[in-house]
């Protein structure tokens, strides 16, 4: 058997489980709105892990953390991983849970709903739904990306960039379009199965190959040994690293994927579990991810830019047998697959509940399970003529939707633990945010300390959200106890 | 000790614990440790392990109670 048939039949496997869960739990989904788009709330502590852990890990951090660590060195991991080791729980308490509660009693099922429902403004939802729209396309661009990569260094070409982007879309849209939340869930506990163990395993057959973690580090202090310390420069210096780690921490409960799943928990027990295993899964999987950039960096001298983003899957083609391979392309389709339909039906959510439902009240909900089908199909389309597009590096791409997201925090915590939070505010910190963000991007806004432009639209944010609360009448106070009960 | 109390607490040990990520102090040479492991490596091993036991603490009944609506 020739290698590529080999990693053609591994993938080939990969695949077709994937689809065989997917219509599994079809055939277990009910046709309402809630058990489509929700899975019923009634998640428990390992699937809602390992779909939050899934929906959560992309390419960014398989492909697109090896490529940064490749020219930064060790540091990236401290620059990236462990702060969201404590950012990701502390935000599923602060704002995860009360959100949770609130949507339950509300019946809400997008964040989106949640926020215009607990607000009484449908002006609030539909100015949530266009950022997360505007944020959430380009990071399902990222993904995407990351599989036609990989996939093309690992056949050798045979497999090219856009024909492997559209297998995978066209995969996940099966999945997703036919059993909603429940297929993406128990699909991202195979999906977080796969890449997660691949990476564990990688982690010590590449470094056998190497022979052992000390050759390894070894080789990296003769040819790069700066990549071995932090340096005091560029991201590293103490503006752009705090608030970096600001961004990092507060975006993922933003993610629109990321809240609709903390909806699905079935109870608190649920969430708080998956908060405890946090910690200690991100080194699982953040510790190697770097060590093969600083590793690839003496193996594989020589790559600029974007080129790094390769040097995970050019170590395994290097040191690693076809099976091996084919096992590695899986974990990364299964990193990308697991993310993507989560935003897929996150964003066809949205579009039918706060879209399509304001124009049409009258839908019948097994109506808005066909218009969501329909819209992951349209938003699968768009994504393609994107990725073929591929305007940035993996990287830059992930850090314009992360910053964009921190200025949504504000109104995505205040409006579940304020009771004196108004849709003025909610507006106005929207507005505000995402302004100053697009100016300091834009260079108008100076850079005090080298830090980043997430700071303004986060700082902006905040102040907006304070200003318009406070010159604005409260919340009649019955819509107040609807949403977060008595005080 | 009260709820108000164990609130405290918890914040103010999350508060020390952003402080000591911006660690400027890492800059710089390193040891290897155990031959292979880089210092700034290791320390950030080190502050995610106080990060587990930090949300350890948050996760229990004294910062976050039960949903009494729970199922």
């Amino acid at each position: 058997m020739t290698s590529l048939a080999a990693i053609g039949l591994v993938v080939a496997a990969y695949l077709a489980i994937t689809l065989v869960i997917g219509v599994v739990a079809y055939r277990r989904t009910a046709g309402t709105p809630e058990d489509y788009f929700l899975g019923g709330r009634a998640t428990r502590t390992t699937v809602l892990f390992m779909a939050l852990f899934g929906t959560n890990v992309t390419p960014f951090v398989l492909l697109g953390i090896p490529g940064l660590a490749y020219h930064q060195g060790v540091a990236v991991f401290g620059l990236n991983a462990a702060i969201v080791g404590f950012g990701i729980p502390l935000t599923f308490f602060l704002i995860g849970e009360p959100a949770r509660r609130v949507a339950r009693r509300l019946g809400a099922i997008t964040p989106a709903e949640l926020y215009a429902e607990r607000l009484g403004s449908p002006a609030v939802g539909l100015a949530l739904f266009a950022a997360f729209f505007l944020y959430t396309l380009p990071y399902m661009v990222t993904a995407v990306i990351g599989a036609g990569l990989t996939a093309e260094v690992l056949t050798e070409g045979n497999l090219s960039f856009g024909a492997a982007s559209a297998l995978i879309l066209g995969i996940t849209i099966a999945y997703t379009a036919l059993g909603g939340m429940r297929a993406t869930m128990w699909t991202n506990v195979f999906q977080g199965a796969t890449f997660l163990g691949f990476i564990v395993a990688a982690f010590f057959l590449i470094a056998d190959r190497l022979g052992g973690l000390g050759a390894a580090t070894s080789a990296v202090q003769a040819r790069a040994p700066h990549l071995l310390e932090k340096a005091t420069t560029g991201a590293f210096a103490p503006g752009p690293w705090a608030s970096w780690a600001l961004a990092i921490s507060l975006t993922v409960i933003a993610f629109p994927h990321m809240l609709v799943r903390v909806f699905a928990a079935r109870d608190a027990a649920a969430l708080k579990n998956v908060c405890r295993l946090y910690p200690l899964v991100l080194v699982v999987l953040w510790l190697p991810a770097v060590l093969f950039g600083v590793w690839g960096a003496a193996e594989v001298p020589g790559l600029q830019g974007k080129a790094s983003d390769a040097i995970f899957p050019l170590l395994v083609a290097r040191h690693l047998g076809p099976v091996l391979q084919g096992m590695a392309l899986a974990g990364v389709l299964a990193a990308v697959m697991s993310t993507l339909d989560a935003q897929l039906l996150t964003l066809s959510s949205m579009l039918t509940r706060d879209v399509l439902r304001r124009v049409r009240p009258g839908l019948a909900p097994a109506r808005e399970v066909v218009a969501a089908r329909l819209f992951t199909l349209a938003l699968s389309a768009a994504v393609f003529v994107l990725v073929l597009a591929r305007p940035a590096s993996l990287f830059d791409i992930a850090a314009f939707s992360f910053s964009g997201y921190v200025t949504l925090t504000p109104t995505l915590l205040l409006g579940v633990r304020w009771r004196r939070f108004t849709a003025a505010g909610a507006i106005a910190s929207i507005a505000a945010g995402n302004l100053a963000l697009a100016l300091a991007l834009a260079g108008v806004l100076p850079a005090p300390f080298g830090v980043l432009p997430v700071a303004w639209g986060l700082l902006a944010a905040i102040a907006g959200a304070l200003l318009g609360t406070a010159l604005s009448r409260p919340p009649p106070a019955e819509q107040v106890e609807r949403a977060l009960g008595r005080a | 000790m009260s709820a108000a109390a164990h609130h405290r607490l918890f914040a103010v040990l999350g508060v020390a614990l952003v402080v000591l990520h911006v660690d400027t102090w890492n800059a710089g040479p390193g040891e290897l440790l155990l031959g292979w492991l880089p210092w700034d490596l290791a320390y950030h091993l080190l502050w995610m392990a106080a990060a587990a036991l930090l949300v350890l603490y948050m996760t229990s009944r004294a910062i976050w109670p039960e949903d009494q609506d729970d199922p």
